[in-house]
Formats: structure tokens, sequence, C-alpha cells
């Protein structure tokens, strides 16, 4: 049996499968075995993490929380990014965006759209009603960015596959798409975050690049970057212009895994190079702005400021 | 849980708020769970020591960004489990040797005690041989017993993925353990084909 086979048989086994799937297995006796072997095994497996998991829980080498505590004494006092609602969950508003009064700009497949900026789907309220199709479409996209001129499609890797709803997917990629602007705006300057918010989302944008005179590679065409002008020599946010970086950069600041930012521009804040990160808030009236350094990565995300300001 | 939830959000609230003792207090409370977590998903106490204390340290310098959306320990587990990823990405192909969890010196008392340590210790070798993303998912769902939902969050992926890096990884377990033969000499348990005998259709 191939790895492929293995994963294959897995993902069935996980309900993961597609129809096809399902029905290739089921036309192929020596495929059919192999799932009834690995369901087999698979109850065994379990039984035997189980017993892991009622083993003692590993303890932390002697002397961990004292190193613990003189680090943590030795860290300067947290300052508050902004004022973050430390509300009980109970009574943390159910997140639903986008909110009654966003503007629903027309669908980008619409030639008269113009490269216009669809509204993201509603973040998914724990235990929401998202259809868990949509949640794997959504998987399967990490983010679909346009600058006017090209889109930017940031996939994940969904392990369950693609095939068999990759049509349903390609519909759900043209649906969501999230403008990349470069605008190197300094963003620590009181007010210019407000100022720049409205042509971020998708309006008109004093900060957006010309637009392009000659179509832009999609981004299948152009794997692995972010689409809009070259970068530069010397850019110093290149790296976060390569499309995985850019992934690793934003994943951990997002509430799920299939959230996409509503934005994003490559900026500067208090004359460092900054990505500023626009996300839809739990609180419909509001957005969560990350400006993150150059270096944000998934290990560190170098934030610079986090704010929470109202929708314009 | 949402009561431990509520005492979490205020100690997060008062570490904010200046309180010098607050996050200590937090940390303290999560330690233990977030540790366990760690050394499953590294395969290595040591690491698993520092990536919670790096990750830790880097929830205390950056609470003012936690944005109330998930449980404060949703977000402890994110931190510490990306920290992991993290070092195991970056050491991808160095073997690691797993360790008996209860840590050393203690002494197994009894032959089915000693028998199921030894099964532990076949299975965190096995679970130390997975790639990181399916280990880490089988570390959150099958041995931490979190909702599929709520590793989902943690790990920030989709349901569906979790679902399928938890199979996918237990599928290679099975080899690993042996519990999964050869499919050629393996005595068929046709779960399908007994189906489509009975359907008339074999």
């Amino acid at each position: 049996m191939t790895d492929d086979d293995l994963d294959l048989l897995a993902d069935l086994l996980a309900g993961q499968g597609t129809e096809e799937q399902v029905d290739r297995v089921a036309a192929s006796p020596e495929l059919s075995q192999a799932l009834g072997d690995l369901a087999d095994a698979d109850a065994r497996v379990q039984a035997d993490l189980a017993e892991l998991a009622g083993r003692p829980a590993p303890v932390p080498p002697p002397g961990f929380a004292e190193r613990l505590s003189a680090a943590l004494a030795a860290e300067p006092a947290p300052v508050p990014l902004t004022p973050v609602p430390l509300t009980p969950a109970s009574e943390v508003a159910a997140p639903d965006v986008p909110a009654p009064d966003v503007p629903m700009p027309k669908p980008a497949s619409d030639p008269a759209a113009g490269g216009t900026v669809l509204p993201l789907p509603a973040r998914r309220a724990p235990g929401g009603s998202r259809s868990p199709w949509v949640l794997r479409a959504a998987a399967a996209l990490f983010a679909v960015a346009v600058l006017g001129l090209g889109t930017l499609s940031l996939r994940g890797g969904d392990e369950a596959g693609d095939a068999g709803r990759s049509a349903a997917v390609r519909d759900v990629a043209a649906a969501r798409q999230v403008p990349i602007t470069s605008s190197g705006r300094d963003y620590q300057v009181p007010g210019a975050l407000e100022q720049a918010l409205p042509g971020l989302l998708g309006g008109t944008s004093p900060f957006r690049e010309p637009a392009p005179t000659r179509p832009a590679p999609t981004g299948s065409d152009v794997p692995g970057t972010v689409p809009g002008p070259p970068s530069t020599p010397g850019d110093p946010l290149a790296r976060l212009r390569d499309r995985e970086a850019l992934r690793d950069c934003i994943e951990p600041l997002l509430m799920s895994g299939g959230e996409q930012p509503l934005a994003l521009d490559y900026a500067s804040f208090d004359g460092l190079p900054a990505l500023v990160v626009v996300l839809a808030s739990s609180d419909p009236g509001q957005l969560d702005v990350f400006v993150v350094g150059a270096e944000c990565s998934a290990a560190d995300e170098q934030t610079l400021q986090f704010r929470r300001v109202p929708r314009p | 849980m949402l009561a431990d939830d509520d005492r979490d959000r205020a100690l997060l609230g008062a570490h904010l708020a200046g309180d010098p003792r607050a996050f200590g207090e937090l940390a303290r409370l999560h330690t233990g769970r977030l540790f366990a977590v760690a050394v499953r998903t590294t395969g290595d106490r040591e690491e698993a020591a520092d990536a919670v204390q790096d990750a830790l340290i880097s929830a205390f310098r950056k609470a003012g960004t936690y944005r109330g959306d998930a449980r404060v320990s949703t977000w402890l587990h994110r931190i510490v489990v990306n920290a992991c990823l993290d070092r195991a990405r970056r050491r991808a192909v160095r073997p690691t040797v797993p360790l008996p969890e209860s840590g050393p010196g203690e002494l197994a008392d009894g032959r089915d005690e000693l028998a199921e340590r030894e099964t532990s210790l076949d299975v965190q070798a096995a679970l130390a041989g997975l790639p990181v993303d399916q280990r880490a998912a089988i570390v959150l769902v099958d041995l931490e017993g979190l909702p599929v939902e709520e590793a989902a969050r943690v790990l920030q992926i989709p349901t569906g993925t979790v679902k399928s890096r938890c199979s996918r990884g237990r599928a290679r377990l099975a080899l690993s353990l042996g519990h999964l033969r050869n499919p050629d000499a393996a005595a068929p348990v046709p779960l399908l084909h007994q189906q489509a005998e009975r359907e008339g259709r074999a």
C-alpha cells in the first residue's frame, strides 16, 4: 500500500473523503480490505493512545517552575496596546460579521465590479452553524487577495484533499478576496489608521498603487509571491511578500482556520517597516488591526501595535 | 470550564493592569497541561520545557493582544503548540528519543504496570516518528482529550483537517506498532467487501 493509499483510507475513516474517493475504494476489493484492516488497527491504536493518556501526565523537569518565575520576573511590565475586553466568555457577543452596515460590494467576477472586494464570510462563532463544506473550502483557501490587478491565493494544506470539491472551492476562491496595499504609510502617526481604513477595506485609497497598464498575473500564475508591485532592491518587507512567509506571519493572528484578513498594507510604524493586518473583530462594529514587524513569523508575530477600532 | 475561563480572563486583565503576580498565577495554573502537550509534541522533556518557557514569556509580553475571542487556555495552548511546532520543524530530521513521561527514577511496580509502561514507551516512540503536524493533532485530541473543535482553534486549522491529521497519524502509528500488517499478508477484514457481498455485488 502506498502512502497516498494509506492517507486516502485514513481520510475515509475520518469521514473526510469525497464521494469519488468512497466509490473508488468501494470498487477495489484490495482497498476495501485494506480499509477494513485499517479500521481494526485504528481501534487498537486508539486503545493504545488511551492507555498512554491515562498514565500520569509528564511533569516539568526539576527547577522548571523556579526558572520560569525568574524569567517572568525579569520581564518588564506589559503595556496594554489597546483596551481589550476581558469580559467573561459567556458575555462576549457572538461574533458574526460583517456588520449590517458594512458595504456589500459586487462580486469580483462581475466585470462591473472592477476588482472590488467581497465581504468575507462571517466569523465562526463557537458552536456556530457554518456549513462544514464551507469550513473545508476555507481551509483550502487561506487567503485570496487582490491589488486591483491580481489575485493572491494562499492555499493552506487541507490534508483531506481538494479533489472532488475543486470546482466549488474555486467558486469560493473567487468570492474571497482581500485587498493588499503597499502604502508605506507610518501608522504611528495619530489618526493614520482611521484615515487609511476606508481605503484599505476596498474603497478609493489615496495610498493604493495606480492601476496597472496591463493585467497582472494571477496568484496561480506566480506561485509563492504576493501580487503587487515587484519588490524593489532593499525592500525591507520583501520577505513578507512571499506567500508562505505571509501565511506564517498572519496565521497566529487569526481566531479560526477559516478566517481571512480583511486588508493588508505594507507600511511602516515609527519609521520601521511594518505590515498592517486588518481583521474582523468579535464585536461586529469593530475591527482588529495588528501592526507587525518585518520579521513576523508563526513563532513571533512581532506585534508593534494592536488596536480595536470602529469600522469606518 | 467557563468559570475557569472567567478566572483566567480576570488574571490576564489583572496582569495588564499591572498586577505583578497575576501572570505568574495564570502560568502556574496552566503549566502542567501545557507541559504535557509540549513534551508529547516535541518528544523531548528539555525541549518541551524550553518551548513552554518561551511560549509563556511570549504570552506575558503580548497579553495586550489577546482578543478575548477564544478561551485563555486555548490562546495559551496555541502559543505553546506553535512554539513546539516551530522547534520540531527546525530539527525535522533529528530523531527524538522518547523518554518515560513520568520522569526518570520512577520505578514501575508490578508486571502489569511494567507491561503498560512498555506499551506506552512503544506508543511514545511511534508518536515521535510521526510528521509533526499529525503528532500535534493526535496529542491534542487523543491524548489531551480536547474536542476536535477546540483542537482546531488551537491549531488554527479547520475541524476536517484535524480529523484528517489524527486519522492519518493513527494509520501510521498502526504501521509502526504492528497493528496494521502488510495488506498482502493480512487476513482480510473487509468491511466494505462484506457489505458488498451482502448486497450481492461482490
